[in-house]
């Protein structure tokens, strides 16, 4: 008799399964398994939809501020939004000017910093003297990115995730996700307690940056603090101060400024009294 | 006297050139192997057949590979010539996201046997090398050509690597990875020659200036979105002031790149990224459960144009360069450029955003003794039969059976020859080292092998006829299943039968095209340095069609056998216009003709446009340096001082169904069948020609069918573990 003829196994599917690794979905590759199940396609339209629908980010938000401000017309919003976008593009093209401007002034030796690689204050930006250039690209790229995130089924949790892990590999002026605004940190010695705070302009990282003399708020009559400095290197900004024994309680406060003595921020110090002390300056 | 002439072996492995492998068992059984005959000796076949044999299914498995001719590799075959020159069948360049391929070749290479001697390409490593430069050509403002090198960094790893602990399949990781790849454009200005403040300064504003354009597209598409429907109706000046901002700030752009070629062609590949991630987010594309194949009935030069890529970029070096690397040119005629979008942005995105160690990778030598030769020793070795100069001549199907599913009945053969004394054909030679193809049969092997010389047999053809007897394996006796490799120009030929059963394979066949090429390899007494090339090692696209491709192939030299060595090996290749009869049938006039007109057309082109490349190849008249050729002296043409000396030279006119390329036109890739279709129960198919996942023809492609063939019989190995195969 003879045996029966024999037959291809039935496979559990026959094309690939173009749903995994969309956006926000962990691909196939990500564990040992073949991925996650797609679902159902009308379900996860659903969800796509409902994500879409909660979507403000980036430009997004700053669509609806524009459109949303009650008190202006229509046309008064187009006219901002333009504006807006015409400053964006003179800040962006200003950048540019200025960073090749800077390299142009490095290239004749005339930087005082022209022993460390140009632009980077002596950090260690992964793009060289290109590296100022390289902002806007990753500032559209965040923007893409977020916006993709947030489209995603699961929302902004899951796309939050692989920005950190972008964001972990990522220069170091490149920022925390969410904001344009490069990290600051403060070192401050002081026989007093102390507290420190400083606001800077969202493109003042692109700069050299240079800060005065912390003098008193108001009208007091204290002197300075002169021993203060800033450094600016890759978007990590520091602020140093040191407060000579001796210095009256109080405001302090000291601007900075860019290359071209522009204001691109503030310090703020609080000097305090110690715990148990009489309170009062001097 | 010492002979000059390189050592020549028989390549010996761990059996007797004189055993033939015991046949399958003859009668039916339940038990036992399962019978496979693999039909065709290309990537995906033999993929297959490794993929099958592999130790750990434990002999489940009893391959038999049937090709015609003397020599395995399909499209990819190679063989050593006059000189031991190697011969291609065209340029062939491993790109660095090939993670299946690599994984073949490495595993491959690491089960090769001992070769008496030392063996030259021990290590995958040893056969292949980064090869970190693309260029890309281009007609200046003045019309001349001019040339761009782009270099890529290594990627992290090698490809083939274990992929452990990310991802890099996601459209997220994309984005992340179009970044890194924008940035290197722009960073690329700072590593020019003249990389002065002024050029540094353009580039900047270049940054400056696009990501503004994107933010202002942004702001469009957010206020599309958002904006209430009323609102938006009643006030579509507000959309067209926002499009007038878009366009002010594209033609900005565009007065800033025009005049300085460098800044143009980084902003016209830049401006087709963006369009690609501008088109994945307005369309959902990450969304779609269809993933990028939901693009595929729209070419993608259109599909880019949708999304904003400019006039200028769609018709820039750097698309041209997309379409040259798959002969993307329907029915061979260079002005119907034509790509499946689909396939494209995926083949894109996995190019750039997933290669590892180099963007390219070229072989160390011939793709035959590369590729082909290893996967016959270690297939040899592991107990695979091969059946060489057996020519399939027809599928024959089984009678329906009402409730039953078709399947295949026997595989006719025509024999083309015989070996002597019934022995199995050992196709191999080793040349320095390495084991090589011969460009034609070893005769010596084969009965009436002499005259077969004589005469001047061209087993590969289409045409060739001759038949030394005829052999029928039938189910159930000779094999259980079959896995179909042959290429898809060879099917309406070879499978009549299962295109008339199965509307689907007729819809396949009828749909998804393929295309003759051309190509020619140079061998010159002066290095490219000295005929004024003075830029690195470079395979470059998009220069004079149709041989728009040109491979500087200098690392060869040192592998062939020359008397006297020459300093450059040039390859060029593309595609060729589709003259082919309306049956496909290819007779030897026909052959004939075309390798006549390739050789017109090549050196015209050597003539005319070579000197662009080379100044230094130009003879006083403008024309070609024809004395620059090198040749051994054995061929009459070889002593000729003109034109004729292109005869000494390799030149090839693909044009057997079996050798056209397979395109991925639009519209097309829906009917493409998978390798796992059940529409033959027992029969599955391999190729480029298939669905692969990446369904576009090259060698990752067709390893992917082969492993899909190879899951369609066994369920090995597991479909997560060919990689890209579920992939957006």
């Amino acid at each position: 008799m003879t045996p029966p003829r024999r037959k291809r196994p039935v496979p559990p599917r026959d094309h690939p399964n173009r749903g995994n690794g969309m956006t926000g979905r962990p691909g196939p590759y990500a564990g040992n398994n073949g991925g996650a199940p797609l679902g159902d396609p009308a379900e996860l339209a659903l969800r796509i939809a409902k994500a879409a629908e909660s979507t403000v980010v980036g430009g997004i938000r700053t669509a609806r501020k524009i459109v949303e401000t009650s008190e202006t017309t229509v046309f008064d919003a187009v006219e901002r939004g333009v504006e807006t976008a015409y400053t964006v593009i003179e800040e962006y093209m200003s950048r540019g000017r200025l960073a090749a401007g800077r390299h142009h002034q490095r290239h004749n030796g005339s930087s005082p910093m022209a022993d460390k690689p140009p632009y980077t204050g002596g950090g260690a930006s992964p793009f060289g003297p290109m590296g100022p250039f390289m902002e806007p690209w990753i500032a559209t790229a965040r923007m893409w990115a977020e916006a993709m995130s947030q489209l995603a089924p699961g929302g902004a949790a899951g796309g939050r995730n692989w920005m950190d892990q972008m964001m972990a590999a990522a220069p170091p002026w490149w920022g925390p996700a969410g904001a344009l605004a490069p990290r600051l940190s403060y070192e401050v010695s002081s026989a007093l307690p102390a507290e420190i705070s400083a606001t800077l302009d969202p493109a003042a990282y692109f700069g050299r940056l240079t800060v005065g003399a912390l003098t008193p708020a108001g009208d007091a009559t204290y002197p300075p603090i002169i021993d203060v400095g800033i450094t600016s290197a890759s978007g990590h900004v520091c602020v140093r101060v040191a407060v000579p024994d001796g210095q009256p309680t109080g405001d302090y406060s000291a601007q900075i400024q860019d290359d071209a003595g522009a204001k691109r921020g503030q310090v703020d110090l609080k000097l305090k009294t110690p715990a148990g002390a009489p309170a009062g300056g001097q | 006297m010492v002979s000059r002439q390189p050592r020549r072996t028989i390549a010996k492995t761990s059996r007797s050139a004189k055993t033939r492998k015991p046949a399958p068992e003859s009668e039916a059984r339940s038990g036992g192997p399962t019978r496979v005959a693999i039909v065709g000796g290309g990537i995906a076949a033999l993929t297959a057949a490794f993929e099958l044999t592999r130790p750990e299914l434990r002999g489940q498995y009893d391959v038999t590979v049937y090709q015609m001719g003397w020599r395995l590799g399909g499209k990819g075959a190679s063989s050593r010539g006059a000189s031991d020159r190697i011969e291609e069948h065209g340029l062939h360049l491993w790109m660095g996201f090939y993670e299946n391929a690599f994984r073949l070749m490495r595993e491959c290479y690491a089960e090769l046997p001992p070769l008496p001697g030392k063996r030259r390409f021990a290590d995958w490593q040893d056969a292949f090398t980064p090869a970190e430069h693309i260029g890309l050509s281009d007609r200046g403002p003045t019309g001349a050509w001019e040339f761009w090198l782009a270099h890529f960094p290594a990627g992290k790893g090698l490809p083939g690597d274990p992929i452990e602990d990310h991802d890099p399949f996601t459209v997220s990781s994309y984005l992340r990875q179009s970044a890194v790849l924008l940035s290197e454009l722009i960073r690329s200005a700072q590593t020019q020659p003249d990389a002065s403040p002024d050029r540094l300064m353009r580039y900047g504003a270049l940054a400056g200036t696009a990501a503004a354009f994107e933010a202002t597209d942004f702001l469009r598409q957010a206020l599309e979105t958002w904006m209430p429907s009323a609102l938006r109706a009643g006030s579509p000046v507000l959309l067209r002031l926002i499009e007038s901002l878009a366009a002010t700030a594209r033609r900005s752009l565009e007065q800033l790149v025009s005049g300085d070629t460098e800044l143009r062609r980084t902003w016209q590949v830049i401006d087709v990224i963006l369009a690609s991630l501008r088109g994945a987010t307005i369309h959902g594309l990450a969304f779609d459960p269809r993933g990028f194949d939901a693009l595929n009935e729209l070419d993608s030069r259109e599909w880019l144009r949708m999304n904003g890529a400019s006039e200028q970029s769609l018709d820039s070096d750097f698309m041209r360069g997309l379409y040259d690397l798959v002969f993307g040119f329907e029915n061979g005629d260079t002005e119907r450029p034509r790509l499946a979008a689909g396939v494209a942005l995926r083949g894109t995105m996995r190019m750039f955003f997933t290669y590892r160690g180099a963007l390219f990778w070229r072989m160390s030598a011939g793709m035959g003794e590369i590729v082909f030769s290893p996967l016959y020793e270690v297939l040899d070795q592991r107990g695979v039969r091969f059946e060489f100069f057996h020519r399939l001549r027809n599928v024959r199907l089984a009678v329906p059976v009402k409730g039953e599913p078709a399947s295949v009945e026997a595989l006719e053969f025509d024999v083309q020859a015989r070996v002597n004394g019934g022995a199995e054909y050992r196709p191999l030679k080793t040349i320095r080292g390495v084991p090589c193809w011969p460009a034609g049969p070893d005769y010596g092997q084969l009965e009436d092998g002499a005259t077969m010389a004589r005469e001047g047999r061209n087993f590969e053809s289409h045409w060739e006829s001759r038949n030394a007897g005829e052999l029928a394996v039938r189910v159930g006796k000779d094999f259980d299943f079959v896995v179909l490799g042959v290429s898809i120009g060879s099917i309406p030929h070879v499978a009549r039968e299962l295109i008339d059963r199965e509307p689907k394979w007729r819809d396949m066949v009828s749909r998804v095209k393929t295309v003759p090429t051309q190509a020619f390899q140079l061998w010159m007494r002066d290095d490219v340095q000295t005929l004024g090339w003075q830029r690195p090692q470079v395979n470059l696209s998009g220069f004079v069609e149709p041989f728009s491709t040109w491979a500087d192939m200098r690392h060869l030299i040192r592998h062939e056998g020359w008397k006297k060595r020459p300093k450059a090996i040039a390859y060029f290749c593309g595609v060729l216009l589709d003259r082919a009869p309306e049956d496909g049938a290819i007779t030897a006039k026909h052959y004939e003709e075309e390798r006549v007109a390739v050789r017109r057309t090549a050196i015209d082109f050597l003539n005319r446009d070579v000197g662009a490349l080379w100044p230094g190849a130009r003879d006083g008249r403008g024309g070609f340096r024809w004395d620059l050729l090198v040749s051994d002296g054995g061929a009459p043409a070889a002593r000729e001082a003109g034109e004729g000396r292109f005869d000494t030279q390799f030149w090839t006119a693909n044009v057997n169904p079996s050798d056209r390329y397979v395109l991925s036109l639009p519209g097309s890739i829906r009917y493409r069948l998978s390798p796992l279709d059940l529409s033959f129960d027992n029969l599955t198919i391999a190729g480029d020609w298939t669905q692969t996942g990446l369904d576009s023809g090259c060698i990752e492609s067709a390893t992917m069918s082969g492993m899909l063939a190879a899951h369609a019989l066994s369920q090995q190995p597991p479909l997560h573990a060919i990689i890209g195969y579920d992939h957006p």
